[in-house]
């Protein structure tokens, strides 16, 4: 059965739709801010590319309600509405609302935890060895921790507010909390398609919120070092049903790669995988967006059989690294490039380029740092 | 064409029981897990009962697994546990198997109270910046405690001690978690993609910041004068919130068909999965539990039952007046009259409640049920209120003619499951 893919939204910190985001990325003028938090002496970049909060007028929500939500759980119901806006299809009366799903790739929900007042509560009291530190301390906490803070760090509330908002009532799914885990949700979606659990499911990601808790992160993977990891704030999101759409989910392979040495002929193996799920080969390919190490990737292509002029889009390198919403902002400049019959390329050795191209088959990859890796393929339909 | 699934492998880990056996012995002759936690109590923490897993056990454990357990954290620990226990079970050689899939549930975790006074001593609250540098080269502290938050750590350490090279899942659908990973690697089997899976999950929130965040929430019973052990009382008139628990629980999972061509003890099947969001809440469901209803029902209709053929149902019961009471109303609403013929338990009335671990639990001891024959009791039930009149709730470990268990999972932001379990 073909499960069929719509673009959603994306929220970013160059734009909020994927029209304004590709022309941002032309222009070059995706806007970096300066670092929002505190972090380490060697840490390399004092400008990352942060998000906005989303206030309640955009979110449509009551102020209350706000309190019950952390950076993270507001841009993805910010993705999520721009998207019900831009897609008339989760809107749509005749589906009922226990056939719409809801699928998530959120990585650890992060507030301030440790809470910053604790912090300064311990370390005060810390400094008074003759007072038990730690009673002081509960008792403070209990007094000063805002009443949903045990809910608003949990991926379940955050797909609550979506859930919601928009009456999706189907089959559902969270994923944690690398980019392999929105092309889980979007694997896990159209099964539920085609296995008959929902008609329509929105797919969803959002990216680690930028605290110190992150950097440390960057730290322990090397990711500091890297020239194109800069940490990035995003949601991005995209529709799938059954109802005939101009592009399908035609292909996915996914694997898990324990041993660094292997990434490049497992990576390969899996393309290929994906595109024999799809009935394709590497030569039908006409476009491959990266989702990590484009040395890496463009080695695996070469292994995989594709040729040197296949484009090649490495998006990191011009928008940061925003986690789980990394995959699915590739996604949506994925499917406007096939709608427009255009394609950006370009990579961490090579400058950004637009320009147009017969585009039929495009493969996207994601991948998370301990071998987690996924392959998908999209393809425009010949004739609806 | 769909595959059956059986359960061939179980392992488990939850307060004072080290194996699923050990827990159903436990709960058969009405002993609680809980008890007040005497690190959390020596922290201020009003409500310090919880079924916690020992410090003991888990140096033991960190001390069997070595490096993972500075890196993975906790969870991990109790993933590895139960997940060895389950596969050795199922005397399966798991690297001889090319289509297997890994589901590891976990919800978010928080950093330990000792970790935080840690961290609290490289903050210079003049100028407002924590010295992460001096933090990250602490030679004392384990800095990778940072790292423990990650749900996906017990993920990792399992994919790695096992090779699980295609499928690694990481469900986060709080309390319902467990039950969605093991219905989610039914489903993967099921269609076909995979020949085994190793799902459950594993959760341990018995520390500091959740135990405060949970106690603010109201979420919490409150510890008052009752012995620790009769503070969980699902379904009973006098329930006040639930009580947290520690724990970890895994099935290993396979096609029939693999199960049978290399002769494999079937402990019990997996028939039916049912996920559903609710359009309702942040921290309740629709009160007159149609959506909990609903959620049951799918799962049954998915295992090609009918109402009449569920024999028992394992309950989320959870001992908070909401949730009993929706579950109540929705276990009516669906079974009608039969209500009163279907014996209901909460395995949570002696274990508390491990988050995404208790779905993957109460699946272990459903098919313990399964297997045994046997009801197991739910502690501290006296009385019902209105909403939870009528409901049959076991109250002493009781033998019974058993086929076909439902598993009911609830979570926080309306995000159900429910597994049905058969017998073998």
């Amino acid at each position: 059965m073909k499960v069929f893919i719509e673009p959603g939204a994306v929220v970013c910190a160059a734009a909020t739709r994927v029209d304004l985001l590709w022309q941002s990325l032309v222009d070059g003028t995706v806007p970096k801010e300066p670092l929002p938090c505190p972090a380490y002496d060697t840490w390399p970049w004092p400008e990352v590319y942060a998000t906005p909060e989303p206030g309640a007028l955009e979110l449509g929500v009551d102020r209350k309600v706000l309190r019950t939500m952390e950076k993270q759980a507001k841009l993805a119901l910010y993705g999520a509405c721009l998207s019900a806006d831009a897609r008339a299809s989760l809107q749509d009366k005749h589906i009922s609302p226990a056939r719409r799903g809801l699928y998530l790739a959120i990585p650890t929900v992060d507030e301030s935890v440790p809470p910053w007042t604790l912090l300064e509560t311990l370390h005060e009291e810390s400094a008074q060895p003759a007072q038990p530190a730690e009673l002081n301390s509960t008792e403070f906490l209990l007094r000063e921790i805002p009443a949903f803070f045990g809910l608003s760090t949990l991926n379940s509330n955050t797909c609550a507010h979506i859930s919601a908002r928009f009456g999706l009532m189907g089959a559902m799914g969270a994923y944690s909390p690398f980019a392999d885990a929105a092309f889980q949700a979007l694997i896990d979606a159209v099964e539920s398609i085609r296995n008959g659990e929902n008609h329509l499911a929105l797919v969803g990601a959002v990216s680690p919120k930028i605290n110190p808790q992150l950097l440390v992160q960057y730290n322990y993977w090397g990711w500091d070092q890297k020239a194109t990891r800069i940490p990035a704030e995003a949601s991005a999101f995209a529709v799938v049903g059954a109802q005939p759409r101009a592009t399908s989910v035609s292909g996915f392979a996914r694997g898990f790669i324990a041993d660094p040495a292997q990434a490049i002929s497992q990576r390969a193996a899996l393309l290929q995988q994906a595109l024999g799920n799809a009935g394709l080969t590497v030569s039908d390919l006409d476009w491959f967006i990266a989702g990590e190490d484009d040395l890496v990737e463009s080695a695996a292509l070469v292994l995989a059989g594709a040729c040197a002029s296949l484009p090649f889009l490495f998006s990191e390198a011009f928008l940061g690294y925003a986690g789980a919403a990394n995959p699915l902002l590739n996604l949506n400049l994925a499917l406007a490039g096939v709608q427009q019959q255009m394609l950006l390329e370009g990579d961490s050795r090579q400058p950004l380029q637009c320009y147009s191209r017969s585009l039929r088959h495009v493969a996207l990859s994601a991948a998370g740092p301990e071998g987690q890796y996924i392959v998908v393929i999209i393809s425009r339909e010949e004739a609806l | 064409m769909e595959q059956r699934v059986v359960v061939t492998g179980m392992g488990l880990i939850c307060g004072q029981a080290m194996s699923a056996p050990a827990l159903f012995e436990r709960i058969k002759t009405l002993q609680s897990s809980v008890r007040v936690h005497p690190g959390l109590a020596a922290y201020g923490v009003a409500n310090a009962a919880c079924s916690y897993v020992d410090e003991a056990v888990l140096a033991g454990l960190a001390a069997r697994y070595g490096a993972v357990a500075s890196r993975c954290g906790p969870p991990a620990l109790l993933a590895l546990h139960a997940a060895d226990q389950a596969v050795a079970n199922a005397g399966l050689d798991l690297a001889t198997v090319v289509r297997k899939g890994l589901f590891a549930a976990c919800n978010k975790q928080s950093m330990e109270a000792e970790d935080l006074l840690v961290l609290a001593q490289h903050l210079d609250p003049h100028t407002d910046t924590l010295n992460l540098d001096l933090y990250l080269e602490l030679e004392r502290h384990d800095p990778l405690a940072y790292f423990h938050k990650r749900q996906d750590m017990g993920a990792l350490a399992l994919a790695e001690r096992y090779g699980f090279d295609d499928v690694v899942m990481t469900p986060g659908d709080a309390c319902a978690a467990g039950g969605i990973s093991i219905g989610t690697a039914y489903r993967y089997i099921a269609s076909g993609e995979l020949d085994v899976a190793l799902a459950g999950a594993a959760e341990t929130m018995c520390n500091y910041m959740p135990m405060l965040s949970f106690s603010v929430l109201g979420a919490l019973a409150p510890q008052g004068l009752v012995n620790p052990g009769e503070i969980s009382r699902p379904f009973d008139k006098a329930r006040s919130g639930f009580v947290m628990g520690d724990g970890s629980a895994f099935l290993v999972l396979e096609s029939e068909a693999h199960a049978r061509a290399r002769g494999a003890v079937i402990l019990g099947y997996i028939s039916g999965f049912a996920k559903q969001t609710e359009a309702w809440r942040i921290t309740s469901s629709p009160r007159d539990g149609s959506d909990y209803a609903r959620c049951m029902q799918a799962a049954i209709r998915d295992a090609g039952l009918a109402l009449d053929d569920i024999d028992h149902i394992n309950a989320h019961g959870t001992s908070t007046e909401q949730n009993d009471s929706c579950e109540s109303l929705a276990i009516k609403k669906l079974f009608a009259e039969r209500t009163a013929k279907i014996p209901v338990t909460s395995n949570k009335s002696a274990i508390g409640h491990s988050l995404a671990a208790s779905g993957a639990i109460e699946a272990a001891m459903s098919i313990l049920s399964l297997q045994h024959q046997l009801l197991l009791p739910t502690l501290n039930y006296q009385e019902p209120d209105d909403d939870t009149a009528d409901i049959q709730v076991v109250r002493q470990a009781t033998p019974a003619p058993l086929r076909h268990v439902l598993s009911n999972s609830f979570g926080f932001g309306g995000e159900n499951s429910a597994l049905v379990l058969s017998a073998a």
